[in-house]
């Protein structure tokens, strides 16, 4: 099952914030772990990946920089203190929120 | 999409095609050249990795249209591009307090009276708290901005612009009828009315800037 592209667009940045856990990535690296992680269910427009990546550097959640790996320049993102804590808290709201949704739906 | 992938032009063509496409959605969309260019290289290096997988039809296809991506750009650019709008405005406000009393006081010839009429006071007296007003809700534009609460921003530009209007206007009114009570004030009008035009050309290039929407609504902007 394919999830709609609009309903993965309102928890993007939850997404994303979640896929940099692991360490910096450029924006076609994210798509790849985002797709792994989703076992192939969340599978959007790839372009669409920097705006959001782009809104939360403005918001001060990421920040970037240009990188050189095999001759090639990408430029690479990485969750900040002030993202961390936001990844935190949302993925706390995310846990509470999905298990109440369980018990009400089941 | 179709406008792209329809001229069969093989090669690396598909994707220089598309990148000229980006880019001219992003000039459309009002989004700014240092970010423009970052945004068409990080596609470009994209579309260069995913052409390598699968071919160019298939990077660009998966990639997504330039134009919703285009828009989502701009509406990320929207609250720098606020607070810097706001951030004009009120150096412009700021700057009025030359026309309303930094030129006059250095320029003005003696009066003839020795207390000021009250036609010219009370239209000081408007044209000095309308503008004080204005500042006042510059300065609270600017910090919401800068916290990103946009209601808040728009009512206080608002506020400011309507307020910065008054006290030009009756600033000017009464600017002119000193003039004509006080012989030699020929200069300091002329300077006054360069001043508040040129200052309220810069406040009203902000505002309209501040105020402009050059992207459509969110419902619209959603991929194919």
């Amino acid at each position: 099952m394919r999830v709609p592209v609009d309903e993965l667009k309102g928890h993007l940045d939850l997404v994303l914030l979640a896929s940099l856990r692991g360490g910096p990535a450029h924006g076609y690296a994210l798509i790849d772990v985002i797709r792994e992680r989703s076992d192939g269910v969340f599978d959007l427009p790839e372009g669409s990946v920097y705006p959001a990546l782009y809104r939360l550097e403005a918001a001060g959640l990421l920040a970037s920089r240009w990188t050189t790996a095999s001759g090639r320049r990408r430029r690479t993102y990485r969750l900040t203190g002030k993202g961390k804590k936001r990844l935190e808290r949302e993925r706390g709201e995310w846990r509470q929120f999905s298990q109440t949704m369980t018990e009400v739906v089941a | 999409m179709a406008t792209v992938l329809a001229d069969d032009d093989r090669g690396r063509g598909l994707i220089d095609r598309y990148l000229v496409d980006l880019r001219a959605q992003l000039a459309f969309y009002g989004v700014g050249r240092r970010r423009a260019e970052r945004a068409v290289a990080e596609a470009r290096d994209h579309l260069l990795e995913l052409a390598a997988e699968d071919g160019e039809e298939e990077a660009v296809r998966r990639f997504g249209s330039p134009e919703p991506i285009a828009v989502e750009i701009a509406r990320a650019g929207q609250p720098v591009a606020l607070f810097r709008s706001a951030l004009v405005f009120l150096a412009a406000v700021a700057l009025f307090v030359l026309p309303l009393y930094g030129i006059p006081e250095n320029t003005l010839p003696p009066a003839p009276w020795d207390e000021r009429p009250d036609y010219l006071t009370w239209k000081l007296n408007v044209a000095v708290g309308a503008f004080g007003i204005a500042l006042a809700a510059a300065t609270l534009a600017v910090t919401a901005a800068w916290l990103s609460w946009r209601r808040v921003t728009f009512v206080a530009l608002a506020f400011a612009g309507v307020s910065l209007v008054v006290s030009a206007i009756i600033g000017t009114i009464g600017a002119v009828q000193w003039a004509q009570a006080v012989p030699g004030s020929g200069t300091t009008l002329a300077l006054t009315l360069i001043s508040t035009a040129g200052l309220g050309l810069v406040a009203g290039a902000a505002l309209t800037r501040a105020f402009s929407r050059p992207f459509p609504s969110r419902a619209a902007s959603a991929s194919d």
